[in-house]
């Protein structure tokens, strides 16, 4: 059974179609990034998932299960929104405890203080929630999404506003939940850095449709790309003409004397030196999550 | 029950900081009622200990309600198992605390004031203030709830002081079509506790049909 599955999805709030026909797959143990630019999309379908909205039609299922019907089969969904949901003005002890009581958390004294430990926030526990850093907060909140010991955890922004050093504590933190509890994170985002970094499964979402979705690996090394630096841009024009009749070369992208190419076979800096033409820098270069997004985005926004 | 006991304590847990609500409502309870003491005792007991309570859970249930949609607290509480009307209900409990002792201080400043002390120990007055008292407060606070889940924020002020007023008027309105406005008598204080009963009862039974897509677009400020 996958972790979750989305089929033709649509949602509209009256006029306005926010969904369009959203399809998607996720495994069991896999941390899924949700890209999308503000308003793609992304919030709305995850509450769909968490059972919060009523999708206009399609189906959005987790571990099988429609979490809009599915009451206690959401003790085992951790959720932590991008408004971190705590209350500021009780210690973070009092938060937990409410929520495990809530979620019915057997032995839950104990299990709050292993959350706790499992977020680093040992000695914390008598701090209200309010004197806590914004990223001491969201720990917080992922601790509160733990308790339950959940299969899944959905994630809406987690790191949006953290400062770098923060951002990067929690991406690990979420890593090593996953690898250990072998946890489904379902991760909103559109942070491409952070989605490079920890997600091995990557889904882009644009007004309301799915543009995009696979590996990270593949998607970054889906075509290898060579970045040639050529005495001057006439010769750069000149170069570009010569690669493109060659055939191995499927689009050029040139920056005054620079050529940025697509290839659809190897080259190599003799092959250019053999076809005549006079080089100053070569380098091979992979493309990044970003470039594979800003592409798919760019190319439905000509379309 | 454990569940909605759990709610109702964190309710309780919160208002601790509500220190600047509390004094100030102290200070509205004891200078309205000391003012209006020198009235006709009985039925002047029953308006202003009701309402001085209703004001004060009107004042209270923004954090309960209101407060939880715009931070986003209520959202996390609707993904996990709990129902709607044990929510509701664990809030309800939460503020009617709260509430009633801002009621009993209205009720006992009145009684210290005013001229008629015989009523001080009647059956009614116990009954009234056992029973009936905590019925109207419980079914204000529950149209209350209901609505504050149900609206945005911009208009459910306006419609908690609506449903206050409503629940004077029908009361006042009961009260007079009995001929019993001038007493606390039986048929005055069965009256209010059916009303109070029937208006507890209405959105105990619609709690469960709010729809969280209507709750969650009307909690983004």
């Amino acid at each position: 059974m996958k972790a979750i599955e989305v089929d033709d999805l649509w949602k509209t709030f009256g006029e306005r179609e926010v969904l369009r026909g959203v399809s998607l797959e996720v495994e069991k143990g896999d941390i899924f990034a949700f890209l999308g630019p503000n308003g793609a999309g992304k919030t709305t379908t995850m509450r769909i998932l968490l059972g919060l909205l009523r999708p206009s039609s399609g189906t959005a299922l987790v571990c099988g299960q429609d979490l809009a019907t599915s009451t206690e089969f959401r003790r085992k969904v951790g959720v932590l929104f991008e408004r971190h949901g705590l209350y500021e003005r009780l210690t973070v002890r009092e938060n937990l405890d409410y929520f495990a009581k809530l979620y019915g958390v057997p032995r839950w004294q104990g299990r709050t203080a292993e959350v706790l430990g499992e977020v680093g926030l040992q000695g914390r526990e008598q701090d209200r929630v309010a004197e806590l850093s914004t990223g001491l907060k969201r720990r917080v909140g992922l601790a509160r999404a733990l308790l339950g010991e959940p299969e899944l955890l959905f994630l809406d922004e987690p790191t949006s506003s953290l400062d770098p050093q923060a951002q990067r504590d929690f991406r690990e933190l979420i890593v090593s939940l996953s690898r250990d509890r072998r946890l489904t994170v379902f991760l909103n985002t559109h942070d491409l850095d952070e989605a490079q970094r920890i997600c091995n499964r990557v889904a882009i979402l644009d007004q309301g449709r799915v543009r995009l979705i696979g590996r990270t690996e593949d998607l970054r090394a889906g075509r290898p790309q060579v970045e040639v630096v050529f005495p001057s841009e006439e010769e750069a024009r000149e170069a570009e003409r010569v690669l493109v009749a060659d055939g191995r070369v499927n689009g050029t992208v040139r920056m005054g004397a620079t050529l940025i190419c697509d290839l659809t076979a190897p080259v190599s800096i003799r092959d250019l030196l053999n076809m005549g033409l006079e080089v100053k820098e070569f380098k091979s270069r992979s493309r990044g999550l970003d470039e594979v997004y800003f592409e798919v985005l760019e190319r439905e926004a000509v379309a | 029950m454990s569940v909605v006991l759990t709610v109702a304590k964190r309710e309780l847990l919160e208002l601790r900081y509500d220190r600047q609500v509390l004094v100030w409502l102290i200070a509205f309870v004891t200078i309205f009622s000391w003012m209006s003491s020198s009235g006709s005792l009985e039925v002047s007991l029953l308006f202003t200990s009701s309402f001085m309570g209703m004001y004060g859970a009107f004042a209270l249930s923004g954090q309960t309600f209101d407060q939880e949609k715009l931070t986003g607290t209520l959202e996390t509480l609707l993904c996990g198992p709990v129902t709607l009307r044990q929510l509701w209900f664990g809030k309800i409990l939460g503020t009617l605390l709260p509430a009633a002792m801002v009621a009993y201080a209205a009720a006992a400043i009145f009684l210290y004031r005013g001229p008629d002390g015989a009523m001080l120990f009647s059956v009614q007055l116990a009954v009234y203030l056992a029973l009936i008292l905590p019925a109207l407060l419980t079914a204000f606070i529950g149209v209350m709830g209901f609505v504050q889940l149900h609206f945005d924020s911009r208009r459910t002020r306006m419609i908690s002081i609506a449903v206050m007023a409503l629940i004077g008027v029908l009361l006042l309105t009961s009260l007079t079509m009995a001929g019993e406005v001038a007493r606390l008598s039986w048929e005055a204080l069965a009256i209010a506790g059916l009303m109070g009963a029937g208006l507890t009862a209405l959105p105990y039974l619609l709690v469960n049909r709010l729809s969280k897509e209507r709750i969650i677009m009307t909690s983004e400020g």
